[in-house]
């Protein structure tokens, strides 16, 4: 059976997403930083094919 | 030379100077990746090399692909020698680089096109390319070269150390690195330090890989 191709541009993705995700998570985040914040991760997720 | 491979009788043929003279040396069948040995003395005498068996006078062998040397320039070498890949379209600057590879005991090869240079990689994976992003009047932000790196499999991208040479990074900018999937951004305005550049470069990149690269050793994935 064959693997799933891994490359760098999964590699960048995944760590784009998880800098998002721990910058989401910050205390005191202005609720408008958090809205772009979470647009982007549901653009990322997309284009991952995670959703 | 002729030579024929060991193992499945394909018949290859590679330019004299492109082997090391009175050394052994060794290359891989296109056909069925058997190592071939080539004794120094016997590629001395009649212009035929290659393993014990002989070949078949009647064997006419048309799924062989042609053997162009041009294209498999490190076939000869041993594995245990680094090799570089230059594209680079600035003969100034690939003539300074190679001086600096030349010192790090890289054997060294250029590129003239992306198309070359896609060629060269098919038969022979580099410890180091360096690469401008304007490389054969490329867009920097398409070129070919670059978008082909990135997307390479990890278990192969990660053996090799890509420099990108530019004008719009600054030297070591990481943030820009990650973003072009490349491990270190030279600034062409730095290059005549590319010695002490390459050197921080590699050092990081061996480190960052270290533990990795043990790890895998001792499961055995390398």
């Amino acid at each position: 059976m064959s693997r799933p191709k891994y490359t760098c541009n999964e590699y960048r993705q995944e760590m784009i997403l998880l800098s998002l995700r721990l910058r989401l998570n910050e205390k005191n985040l202005p609720e408008a930083e958090r809205e772009k914040i979470q647009k982007e991760i549901q653009q990322l997720e997309s284009s991952m094919e995670m959703v | 030379m002729e030579i024929v491979c060991d193992n499945c009788n394909a018949k290859l043929s590679v330019a004299d100077d492109k082997l090391p003279k009175d050394k052994a040396a060794a290359i891989r069948c296109p056909k069925c990746r058997h190592k071939i040995a080539i004794d120094p003395q016997r590629r001395s005498g009649n212009g035929k090399a290659g393993g014990t068996a002989a070949p078949d006078p009647f064997h006419f062998d048309e799924g062989t692909e042609d053997y162009d040397a041009s294209e498999r320039p490190f076939d000869f070498l041993e594995e245990e020698g680094n090799t570089a890949l230059i594209c680079e379209n600035d003969p100034e600057i690939v003539k300074q680089i190679n001086i600096v590879l030349g010192i790090m005991d890289y054997s060294v090869t250029t590129a003239e096109t992306i198309r070359d240079a896609l060629k060269k990689m098919k038969y022979h994976t580099y410890n180091m390319i360096l690469v401008n992003d304007t490389f054969d009047g490329s867009d920097p932000d398409a070129n070919g070269l670059l978008l082909y790196l990135e997307r390479l499999e990890m278990d192969v991208r990660r053996n090799i150390f890509v420099g990108l040479l530019t004008r719009r990074y600054a030297t070591m900018d990481n943030m820009s690195a990650f973003l072009k999937s490349v491990n270190i951004t030279i600034n062409l305005k730095d290059i005549a330090s590319i010695d002490r550049i390459l050197a921080r470069g590699i050092n990081e990149y061996e480190l960052f890989y270290a533990a990795y690269k043990d790890s895998a050793k001792k499961l055995g994935i390398m």
